[in-house]
């Protein structure tokens, strides 16, 4: 499901979702150290990103 | 305590030696009388006469002069030692520092001066200045408030330090409160003023509204200096019937702007008290003060030259610009001003400017929308980081104690987003909006334009 298209997030929703997000999972890697943003299309991406983030963060600490 | 022998000794002594002079003439004529009120409002309660505080500035007087350190940098925890120390340093021609608990990494530059504590001695160990030294008159270093940028040091004459004090006789023996931090200019103001004009300065046990209440009503202080956001805490949560016992003949906000519904409030709650607003910052002093009630100041005000040589002007962008004399340069001050009618009304600073993809937002437009919401005693507005839309609209709300009939938190947050969208464009709107006990404030009592701390480690 896209995103923008289908469910109709603008970048201002987008930004919202990100800082809610990092407020009950503790990681927000659209702020990468290296700078790199990962593109989101889809509600998919999305949890793969979050997946992806949580599980690092986890094996960091 | 005649009014005549204080009018001489403000006359005569030169300003560095101003308060030592005054201190011991009021001494000397009504040892008993209370210079000072500490812990106000609280079990420790203590006070300081002003015989036990002209000794306290003749001990450490003697005490530096006989040291004869390149400067003295004021260390000490007690508001009477702070005073003493810096009182005798003045008389003594000796440079004093008063750097605030966030400004003590700065002390670092003043490494050469001798640290001070309570205990009022001089630490041998301190370099003493070589004969024949001279670094012009004895001045006063402080640190400014850190509102624009990381906290400053600033070095200020014993004349700029006490020209805004007011001598004349109706100022004389008034109880004044102390709600901002001895170190800081706006405090240093407040405690010289009083203790110059034989005044009880009355300094709070804490700075949670009902102690505050209690110290204004206990000590019967009739001048309230504060920021905008002090006195709206202590109109939103201090005790009614404690409030409604002030006699308080005046209130004086600095440090940040006065809306127009604060001004209301504070009429309605001190119907005695006259409420003036003066603006100043710590590098240019005070600049001017409105005393008609209203926020802002009057339109004509600008480009016309005020009492004191003063010019203001505006830069295109609405920042405010103060030229001190006609032969200095204009400064500019970082406040934004812009025309509501015949006023100029302060709309924020630039630094708190919240960028939301390249979309600008003054969070004290955002403030003011959310105050003026039913069950909404205070809020506070900032930018919180994204790497998505550089920043995004976060708020803050304090509910009013008990919520009014009908309503829970869920419905005043509901109502708040409501008026946010019907008056903003929607990059205004806050995105963020939490409910929280009280409005993070800085060091000097001013609303914080930080983001909360997130989890990320």
């Amino acid at each position: 499901m896209l995103l923008a298209t289908d469910l109709g997030l603008d970048s201002l929703d987008l930004a919202q979702t990100i800082v809610l997000l990092e407020r009950s999972l503790g990681v927000d890697p659209f702020r990468a150290p290296n700078g790199a943003r990962p593109a989101i299309r889809t509600v998919g991406d999305l949890i793969s990103v979050y997946t992806e983030a949580v599980a690092s963060a986890a094996t960091k600490s | 305590m005649t009014t005549l022998d204080l009018s001489r000794v403000h006359a005569e002594a030169s300003a560095p030696h101003r308060l030592a002079v005054a201190l011991r003439e009021i001494a000397r004529r009504s040892p008993g009388e209370t210079a000072i009120v500490v812990a106000a409002g609280g079990p420790d309660r203590r006070r300081i006469d002003y015989a036990s505080l002209a000794a306290m500035v003749d001990r450490f007087e003697e005490a530096v002069t006989a040291a004869r350190p390149v400067g003295v940098v004021v260390r000490a925890r007690k508001v009477e030692s702070l005073v003493a120390i810096a009182a005798a340093c003045g008389a003594a021609g000796v440079p004093v520092a008063l750097l605030a608990d966030d400004a003590r990494d700065l002390a670092g530059e003043l490494r050469d001066w001798t640290v001070v504590d309570d205990s009022l001695t001089v630490p041998a160990s301190g370099l003493s200045r070589p004969s024949g030294y001279d670094e012009g008159p004895p001045h006063v270093v402080v640190a400014t408030s850190g509102t624009s940028g990381p906290p400053k040091l600033v070095q200020r004459t014993w004349d700029a330090v006490l020209a805004a004090a007011r001598l004349a006789e109706q100022w004389h023996g008034l109880g004044w409160l102390l709600v901002y931090d001895a170190t800081r200019w706006a405090g240093i103001q407040v405690w010289a003023q009083s203790l110059l004009t034989g005044g009880r300065l009355v300094v709070p046990a804490l700075r949670d509204p009902d102690t505050v209440a209690r110290a204004i009503v206990d000590e019967q202080a009739a001048i309230l200096p504060a920021t905008p956001t002090l006195l709206r805490r202590l109109l939103a949560s201090a005790d009614r019937s404690l409030l409604s016992r002030a006699k308080l003949a005046r209130i004086t906000l600095g440090g940040e702007a006065a809306d127009g519904p604060l001004l209301e409030q504070a009429k309605a709650a001190f119907p005695g008290a006259r409420i003036s607003h003066v603006y100043a910052t710590t590098e240019l002093g005070e600049v001017f003060r409105v005393t008609d009630g209203r926020p802002g100041f009057p339109a004509q005000w600008l480009g016309r030259e005020m009492p004191g040589g003063i010019r203001l002007s505006t830069r295109r962008d609405g920042e405010l610009l103060v030229q001190l004399s006609r032969d200095s340069a204009d400064v500019a001050t970082g406040d934004l001003v812009e025309l509501r009618g015949d006023r100029y009304e302060f709309s924020g600073r630039r630094s708190d400017v919240i960028v939301v993809g390249g979309a600008k937002v003054l969070p004290r437009r955002v403030e003011d929308l959310l105050r003026s919401v039913s069950g909404i005693a205070d809020a506070r507005v900032y930018g919180q980081p994204s790497a998505i839309t550089s920043e995004l609209v976060a708020a803050e709300i304090v509910l009013v104690d008990p919520l009014p009939e009908g309503q829970t938190p869920e419905s005043i947050r509901a109502a708040a987003l409501v008026a946010c969208r019907g008056s903003l464009e929607p990059h205004g709107v806050p995105r963020i909006l939490d409910i929280v006990s009280r409005i993070k404030t800085t060091s000097a009592g001013k609303t914080s334009r930080r983001p909360v701390a997130t989890t990320t480690p």
